[in-house]
């Protein structure tokens, strides 16, 4: 789940650019939206923030990654692909 | 000897099916040991030829690549290659290491100029890459300083993947002398892009996951879960019917078709929606009498679970996937799967 520190960011709009699903857009009035729905937790916005506003934790939704984090206690973080 | 014979006339398709999974088992555990090999690639200091003709042989080895795709079978050596002319002022591509990927891009640009930087991604795809940090920033600033792409105050235009920027910080391109372009994220849409001459950041991008992008992923699926359900037959001897493991890659295949016409939001949802559908066929043997009830329920039984097994698989397959709703639905219904599968072993021996 993406949250934006309002008083950090400055609005330079590079997490909407980098996003390739479409989570976080701006709109004219340079209100930033944010649709957590479609967020897979790619953490392309984060890494590229320039002043570290957003908040998230970069994670892989794949159930090979989360048997091995959760059952074989492996946090190596490599999955099978 | 005779024993054997016995065994073979009684049971064939056991033996079917060794001979299917070792050769498969074996050769994936040479991939598995190529991809060391592969961490040992020297950068190739020069800008060279891309060692892809498109011939026939590129074309098997593609298509295997893409019929084993979650066996990563073949990759591409990394380095700084190009495609046409060899112009050291033609764009300059970023892309991994994965040979269908190299591919694809190669069949797209083919007669263009192009130069191509290809990173260590150890044979993954681009996004996949991306999300375990193989396909980084440090990375492509690595194989472009050993290549000698980056001279001291000289801006070097990338053109990179959209795909590859949950591993990409570019910030960090820029402070190594790169001037980073955001790229298509298609293979498709980089003909016209290259064609335009104006390498625009490509903003608007997003990911569809629409029927062309289900249906590639649909036969790997199906041979994965071909192979998966080849062991289970194998180790499970001749206890089961071989009809499981055709099932079971049928069902395989059809999922990630159906996929967003399948009732529910959850993979294995999804995946339980379709089972119940699937189960109407031996609801019907059962009620015309051609299915006993030992067979009524184990098909029963097995459909659903290799569905929600499918289903929270596809998790990995599929690129709009959310660890937390994963984690979620795994937590759910990993157990559910399990209960499923162990109720046929008293339905095996009891009915």
């Amino acid at each position: 789940m993406i949250t934006i520190d309002a008083d950090k960011c400055t609005k330079c709009s590079v997490c909407s650019h980098v996003c390739p699903h479409g989570v976080i857009t701006m709109n004219g009035n340079g209100v930033i939206q944010i649709n957590n729905d479609k967020c897979i937790d790619c953490g392309a916005c984060q890494l590229n923030c320039p002043v570290e506003a957003i908040c998230m934790t970069k994670k892989v939704g794949c159930l090979t990654i989360i048997i091995r984090e959760n059952l074989l206690k492996n946090k190596s973080g490599e999955c099978c692909c | 000897m005779n024993i054997l014979l016995d065994f073979y006339q009684k049971y064939p398709s056991f033996f079917v099916a060794l001979a299917v999974y070792i050769p498969l088992a074996v050769f994936w555990n040479y991939a598995r040991r190529r991809k060391k090999l592969i961490k040992k690639y020297d950068i190739i200091p020069d800008l060279q030829q891309l060692p892809l003709s498109l011939g026939l042989s590129d074309y098997t080895k593609a298509f295997i690549s893409w019929v084993f795709l979650f066996m990563r079978l073949f990759s591409v050596r990394p380095g700084y290659y190009f495609t046409g002319q060899k112009d050291e002022n033609s764009p300059l591509l970023v892309t991994c290491n994965n040979f269908l990927t190299v591919f694809l891009l190669a069949r797209r640009i083919a007669g263009r100029s192009v130069r191509l930087l290809i990173v260590n991604t150890n044979g993954i795809n681009v996004w996949c890459a991306a999300g375990e940090d193989k396909f980084s920033a440090a990375e492509i600033i690595d194989k472009a300083m050993r290549v000698r792409l980056l001279k001291e105050g000289q801006k070097t235009d990338m053109i990179l993947p959209k795909l590859c920027l949950s591993g990409v910080r570019l910030s960090d391109l820029r402070k190594a002398g790169i001037r980073p372009i955001i790229g298509p994220m298609y293979a498709k849409d980089i003909p016209e892009y290259l064609d335009k001459r104006e390498f625009d950041n490509r903003i608007n991008d997003r990911f569809q996951f629409g029927l062309q992008s289900r249906s590639f992923t649909a036969l790997p699926t199906a041979v994965q879960f071909l192979y998966y359900f080849l062991g289970v037959y194998v180790l499970t001897f001749w206890t089961l019917s071989s009809t499981v493991i055709w099932v079971a890659t049928g069902l395989a295949f059809l999922y990630p078709v159906l996929f967003p016409f399948l009732p529910g939001k959850q993979f294995a949802v999804k995946g339980i929606s379709l089972g119940l559908i699937a189960s109407i066929l031996p609801a019907v043997f059962f009620y015309t009498g051609s299915f006993n009830l030992e067979h009524f329920l184990f098909w029963i039984l097995f459909i659903i679970a290799t569905l929600i097994f499918i289903g929270l698989s596809y998790t990995g397959n599929s690129p709009i996937s959310n660890h937390t709703l994963v984690k979620k639905e795994t937590v759910r219904f990993l157990p559910v799967m399990i209960i499923l599968y162990l109720c046929i072993i008293p339905v095996k021996i009891f009915l």
